[in-house]
């Protein structure tokens, strides 16, 4: 049977998202019951959904939402929207040879260096206080350059 | 299939989420990260037909969102603020591409899929053939499961508007996929 007041395409494609008010949801539902028409041309925008919603709306499951989250948590934006450190920028070459062990450990091995060298100098001086007197003696004694 | 109900119970969570999100919380914006990432990438991806663009795109989406974090209402739609970001940062990228024969490479990769997919690529098809404010709509709505409202708030028009809108894409749309059964049915008539 065909009513005379047959409902509207989009109050028919409404119905079918389930997007009606329940007063209208209703109003619909009692008139599909008394309708063929309206139960066919339903039938049919149904086809339509059920192609909308079979086509559309499937996660393919490619999506790796982790390695993404992973990825903005680096950015400036994260960073600064949740109060998190700015990372440290790359310190100089220098630096970098004593990063990883304790803080001493650097100064330590600059001080050993150190007195290693200045310990081997008077040792050196030691050894060779005769040829550092004859040294002395030659340079004191070279002629000026007026004498020659 | 999400019913209005359903929906209302995602609205409340999603204010509390939202209201979380706002007051700067990590956890919060993770969450709402992972809830959207994909209906977003899929969304963009069926306007501009390219899934690294869209996947560019929808990551720049979200760090937008965090840089105007502290200026966004938590009683407002912020997923539909995020979704209209991406779109209008889609539209941008398809303005400088002066692409308009768009979406060969999803056409492609459904035509490569297995058999009984020709329902999908029909569907495709005449999705492309839509207008952008037209294929906007129903992706919003179809793809990534926004209700009429939340649509309307992403492409910031009213509900009405959005409704009309929708209507009018739809009918489109029932006409294009009829025209192609018909061809469909001529061809076969003819082999």
């Amino acid at each position: 049977m065909t009513l005379a007041t047959c409902l509207d395409d989009d109050v028919l494609q409404d119905y079918l998202d389930e997007i009606l008010p329940p007063a209208e949801r209703a109003h619909v539902a009692a008139h599909l019951d008394q309708c063929s028409f309206c139960q066919d041309r339903t039938a049919q925008y149904g086809d339509l959904f059920d192609r909308l919603v079979a086509g559309l709306g499937q996660s393919d499951g490619t999506v790796n939402v982790e390695a993404a989250l992973a990825e903005i948590r680096q950015t400036p934006e994260y960073r600064r929207a949740f109060g998190k450190p700015e990372p440290e920028p790359v310190p100089p070459w220098y630096r970098r040879l004593y990063e990883g062990t304790p803080a001493p450990w650097g100064a330590v091995a600059l001080t050993v260096g150190a007195v290693t060298l200045a310990l081997g100098w008077k040792w050196w001086r030691g050894r060779h206080a005769g040829l550092e007197s004859v040294l002395s003696d030659a340079l004191s004694d070279s002629p000026t350059p007026e004498a020659v | 299939m999400v019913t209005a109900s359903s929906r209302k119970v995602q609205f409340v969570d999603a204010r509390d989420l939202y209201r979380r999100l706002v007051d700067g919380q990590a956890e919060a914006f993770e969450e709402f990260y992972r809830q959207h990432l994909e209906p977003l990438i899929r969304t963009v991806r069926r306007l501009v037909g390219d899934r690294e663009v869209a996947e560019e795109i929808a990551q720049d989406a979200f760090r937008i969102l965090l840089e105007r974090l502290d200026t966004l209402d938590p009683e407002g739609n912020i997923k539909a603020w995020l979704f209209r970001v991406a779109l209008n940062l889609a539209k941008n990228w398809l303005r400088r591409q002066s692409v308009d024969q768009r979406h060969s490479p999803v056409v492609l990769e459904i035509e490569s899929s297995r058999r009984g997919a020709d329902d999908r690529l029909q569907l495709q098809r005449a999705i492309d053939q839509l207008s952008l404010s037209h294929r906007e709509i129903v992706l919003l709505v179809y793809e990534a499961g926004f209700s009429i409202e939340e649509a309307a708030a992403a492409l910031d028009i009213t509900p009405p508007a959005a409704r009309q809108r929708l209507s009018r894409a739809r009918a489109i749309l029932r006409k294009l996929l009829n025209d192609s059964n018909d061809n469909q049915g001529k061809n076969e008539a003819t082999s």
